[in-house]
């Protein structure tokens, strides 16, 4: 088997000044705060460091680190920092909120983690559903009723502040 | 819904310059020597939490075996149930309440300082709990109701979800822990020996289109849970001058058993800071213990931090990542001091 050597200190300041972008918008889109997404956009990018050369083709490295940046920030929703926090309230007091309207993110922050991922990489990176689905590693099928709940949740949300049908 | 102002709102969510450039700095120096700064806050993030006491119900203290749920929790065999001795309690008890809901308490896990109970929570049929993350809040008249007292400050945790193996069932279980340290009387109460009554309060989700939040408190059961008289850990005397940030103080106090550490601390009295030292919120990072095959272990599982600015002390209990012999430990690492266990 290949023996993976570390990425060299100049591929890794291009690929962080690449990605890191998209990589900290998924982390912070599903962490909802920014120490969080700080934390774990640096966690993809080290494990990235630690995982080998740049890959020749530029597509996978870019699905490599939005598929690191599902994973890292899955498993910190779950982590004991987060999970034992007593009062939810705190959770609210964290939560990052835009410089201009925060009426979009309310809503958007309101939609389960999988849910804003999904839009992000369907609206902001434009990847089919099919693409999506394979990044994911879900069936087409869900994926597509995965974005249509949130469409149609968002949309529910978004008329009810006020913001009117699209 | 116009894709625009997703757009529009997805690029607000860029890093700024400055920060993508103190991100990098980070990442290029070696692992953990740089912290993030904008964490200390977060971590400084007290939470004062009511404890009400109520009612009673079920029951049963007998030495029992280790749910699996909890032996995988603690990443142990069966056999290591052996080092808990009596500190494992049956409880099983459960109650459907009138809307649908059903809390089982199946088994506790207690000792001196730590009190851990597994929890089983159902939904109505139909229902898939498929969140990520839920909280589940009990009641306990475990705790002196002096949460108001002015100048003590600290956090508890609330409960912790078990891994869920199918997502798309309506059943989770979750762990729920208390430590007798939060309010820092003059002398803290052990748990050991004492009856504790348990509330179920309420189910909350976080993440879903509406926050999930499923009220038990209108229904009067409770569940009442007899806490062993033995102890299987060991106070140990010390004192150990440690770097707190900038404050200096000491380690006057170490508790260790097979599932959980206990410090207190002692700085300066009558601390005008509300939160005191601000080194203090980096103490999960900064305490580790040291096994006899040299191997650490890290003590990321802060059930609660108190901290008493008259007195200038603080009291941390610690559930230890896994079972753990206390024979086997041979110092406990505490802002760079290594504290010998004898």
């Amino acid at each position: 088997m290949e023996k993976h050597t570390a990425l060299a200190p100049e591929e890794l300041a291009g690929l962080y000044r690449r990605h890191i972008k998209m990589v900290y918008q998924i982390c912070l889109l599903m962490l909802k705060n920014v120490p969080d997404a700080e934390d774990a956009a640096q966690t993809v990018f080290r494990k990235r460091l630690e995982r080998g050369p740049a890959l020749q083709d530029p597509e996978r490295e870019k699905a490599w680190l939005i598929v690191a940046a599902r994973n890292e920030c899955r498993d910190q929703l779950k982590h004991w920092w987060r999970t034992r926090r007593a009062d939810p309230e705190e959770l609210d007091r964290l939560t990052w909120q835009p410089p201009e309207e925060a009426g979009v993110w309310e809503q958007v922050a309101a939609l389960p983690a999988r849910e804003r991922l999904i839009l992000y990489l369907y609206y902001y990176q434009g990847y089919s559903t099919g693409e999506i689905a394979q990044l994911l590693g879900e069936s087409p099928g869900t994926l597509r009723s995965h974005l249509s709940r949130a469409r149609k949740a968002l949309k529910l949300r978004l008329e009810a502040e006020g913001y009117g049908p699209s | 819904m116009d894709p625009r102002e997703l757009n529009h709102l997805f690029e607000q969510m860029s890093p700024a310059p400055d920060q993508e450039e103190a991100m990098f700095a980070r990442l290029q120096a070696p692992e953990k020597a740089v912290k993030n700064p904008s964490r200390r806050w977060k971590k400084s993030v007290f939470v004062l939490t009511a404890a009400a006491a109520m009612a009673l119900a079920c029951a049963a203290a007998a030495f029992s075996a280790l749910d699996p749920r909890l032996l995988s929790f603690f990443q142990r065999t069966p056999q290591d149930t052996e080092l808990l001795g009596a500190g494992v309690v049956a409880v099983d008890q459960s109650h459907t309440y009138e809307n649908g809901w059903t809390i089982s308490v199946r088994q506790a896990l207690a000792d001196r300082y730590s009190f851990t109970v597994l929890v089983e929570v159902t939904a109505p049929e139909g229902t898939a709990l498929d969140q990520a993350e839920y909280l589940l809040d009990l009641d306990s008249d475990l705790l002196p109701e002096l949460e108001d007292r002015d100048g003590i400050g600290g956090f508890r945790y609330g409960s912790t979800m078990l891994e869920d193996e199918d997502p798309a069932d309506n059943h989770i279980t979750l762990l729920w822990d208390r430590s007798p340290t939060s309010y820092l009387k003059a002398e803290t109460e052990p748990f050991t020996g004492r009856t504790a009554v348990l509330t179920p309060v309420r189910l909350t989700g976080r993440e879903t289109v509406q926050n999930l939040e499923i009220d038990f408190s209108q229904e009067a059961w409770t569940c009442t849970v007899d806490l062993p008289e033995e102890d299987s850990g060991t106070e140990i005397s010390v004192r150990q001058a440690v770097l707190v940030g900038e404050d200096e103080m000491e380690v006057t106090q170490l508790y260790l058993s097979p599932i959980s550490c206990a410090l207190t601390l002692q700085g300066e009295e009558h601390d005008s800071r509300m939160w005191g030292p601000v080194g203090l919120s980096s103490l999960m990072e900064e305490t580790f213990l040291t096994l006899a095959d040299g191997s650490t272990l890290p003590m990321s599982r802060l059930l609660d931090l108190t901290y008493n600015s008259d007195a200038g002390q603080a009291e941390a209990v610690f559930q230890l990542e896994r079972i753990t012999d206390p024979e086997q430990a041979v110092s406990v690492t505490v802002f760079g001091e290594t504290i010998p266990v004898p």
